[in-house]
């Protein structure tokens, strides 16, 4: 097992939480984080510290440059305008902000249409939503190689859908969404796109204005950034005509006892003192994946899920899920093995894979498993990782054969 | 290759010293992993009726079952998992705590005996898993 690998394979030393001997396989569910991360997290409550946008001293304006600059940062990584994007607390949080303010305008008979291999976050808003409104939400097919069955999902479109809300990149089977396809569909209809990036924003180049979508969101820690940060962009005149949400400090304008009137976006949809220093590890993490550059870093780890591929399909017993041709995640079963035991065996090597339904328990319907045991790779992997995964694996079969 | 279904003929601690001479016995954790999984394999069957939400013992990955019932004091579990090396823990506490006295439960004493055959070290995710809330309820059963 000895592909050749780009120079990627060799940042695993920026990362201080990658103990030796240790294979973590689970950067799907979290990445771990560089230095350049957790030094700028540790600037930001040390040296630079204090509140943003209310401070009348330096260090507060400061903080406030740097807090912006960080939205200018995030905007330009998506190709977005700064006051399109909205800091939250990670894509779930930006799918129920949408859920519960541009979603407060749909009218019974609404429809809103999501794929079968969607994550729990970005189906139980919308049924949250058609339980107080009386919205349908219908659910795409997939293909017979786990992919959103982009052909089925457009001809499923009707006058009534107001919303299609798809994942970029499957979280369980790394399969990739036409994403520009479906937007035009979409928008044929009147309907508007919410794309779920949480595994794309990692190692896919996202530019929202050529994937034509309307919303986007993804989360900070799965981008090597900050648990607590993620990211909502909606199109400028979308976000302009969306109420407020939380109520509170920053998202207003004027309050007084008679009424209030709110800020522009984004501020309206951030109330209160906001995650400043997530915000900039977020962007520290930003320049940390282009430096290296997000073609190497899919080019990489589409590579070593490959490999890992090809080492899963010498043992018999495997089962494997998703597209040959996926970004750098695979899940996979073990017949008359629980994922579970899997999973402990493999830590036992020194391998950190997840085990579960990956909160996408209507998709291990789909693939007729309870569980799946998924292996996602990141810029710090190499093949040695896939190597003692594939060992690990062989060491399951020996001991449950 | 070790084969011990009859440890569990009967529920009984003196069982479990038997599992731990075993574990003492193999000098190679695979081996120890493959008596977990036959310990969980020589489980009474656990009836399907039984498994419902009330008797889930809430775990991520793997799920266990739990379904006492008392005789006197004496404490009586039916109980399964969908995954071997967990149900043979399942299985492993069984033997401490089945058939005996409410009284005589401790699930401090049950944790402090998986810990000193190795398994807290060798079984970590089993900490923050079913097992560990498995114990925890047999303990609020016991009190």
């Amino acid at each position: 097992m000895t592909a050749p690998l780009n120079p990627a394979h060799s940042h695993r030393a920026n990362f201080p939480g990658l103990a030796d001997n240790w294979a973590y396989l689970d950067s799907a569910a979290t990445a771990q984080k560089p230095q350049a991360v957790i030094d700028a997290i540790a600037k930001g409550y040390g040296p630079d510290y204090a509140t943003v946008h209310r401070g009348v001293y330096a260090r507060s304006a400061t903080m406030t440059e740097r807090f912006e600059a960080a939205r200018a940062t995030v905007a330009r990584f998506i190709g977005a305008r700064p006051d399109e994007v909205v800091f939250v607390r990670g894509a779930t949080e930006g799918i129920n902000l949408v859920a519960q303010t541009w979603g407060s305008s749909l009218k019974p008979g609404d429809r809103i249409l999501i794929s079968a291999l969607e994550h729990h976050s970005n189906i139980v808003p919308w049924q949250l939503l058609r339980d107080r409104t009386g919205i349908e939400v219908d659910v795409a097919p997939l293909t017979a190689d786990h992919r959103i069955d982009e052909a089925a999902l457009i001809a499923m479109l009707t006058p009534r859908t107001k919303l299609v809300a798809i994942a970029h990149v499957s979280n369980v089977l790394g399969s990739i969404a036409d994403i520009a396809k479906v937007a035009d569909a979409a928008h044929a209809v009147g309907a508007l796109l919410l794309v779920d990036g949480c595994q794309a924003a990692p190692r896919l180049s996202v530019d929202v204005a050529a994937l034509g979508c309307d919303f986007y969101v993804f989360s900070g820690h799965k981008l090597y950034g900050p648990t607590g940060i993620g990211v909502l962009w909606a199109r400028a005149e979308i976000l302009n005509t969306m109420p407020p949400w939380q109520g509170g400090g920053a998202m207003i304008e004027t309050v007084t006892f008679a009424g209030s009137t709110y800020a522009p976006a984004p501020q309206r949809f951030e109330a209160g003192t906001p995650h400043i220093v997530g915000a900039i590890g977020l962007a520290a993490a930003i320049d940390y994946v282009e430096g290296i550059g997000l073609g190497a870093i899919d080019a990489h780890e589409r590579q070593l899920a490959a490999l890992a591929r090809e080492g899963l399909r010498r043992i018999n017993s495997v089962r494997l899920f998703g597209p040959e041709e996926s970004a750098g995640i695979v899940s996979f079963a073990l017949d008359g093995v629980h994922p579970h035991d899997i999973g402990t065996i493999l830590d036992e090597s020194g391998v950190a894979i997840r085990a579960g339904h990956h909160c996408c328990q209507p998709l291990m319907g789909l693939l007729g498993v309870p569980a799946t045991a998924r292996a996602s790779f990141a810029v710090y992997n190499d093949a040695s990782d896939v190597e003692r995964l594939i060992d690990g694996v062989k060491r399951v079969t020996r001991i449950f054969g | 290759m070790p084969r011990v279904p009859h440890l569990l003929r009967a529920m009984t601690p003196d069982n479990f010293e038997d599992v731990e001479a075993e574990f003492e016995a193999l000098d190679d954790w695979d081996d120890r992993y493959r008596v977990l999984i036959d310990l969980g394999r020589a489980l009474p069957p656990m009836p399907e009726a039984l498994k419902t939400d009330a008797t889930k013992v809430r775990g991520c990955a793997s799920q266990v079952w739990l379904y006492p019932t008392r005789d006197g004091e004496r404490l009586h579990f039916a109980a399964d998992s969908d995954a071997a090396i967990v149900k043979g823990l399942v299985a492993l506490v069984l033997l401490l705590v089945q058939e005996r006295a409410a009284a005589d439960i401790d699930p401090a004493a049950i944790r402090a005996r998986l810990d000193a055959l190795g398994l807290s070290k060798h079984l970590s995710s089993n900490r923050t898993q079913g097992l560990a809330s498995m114990i925890a309820r047999i303990g609020e059963l016991a009190a």
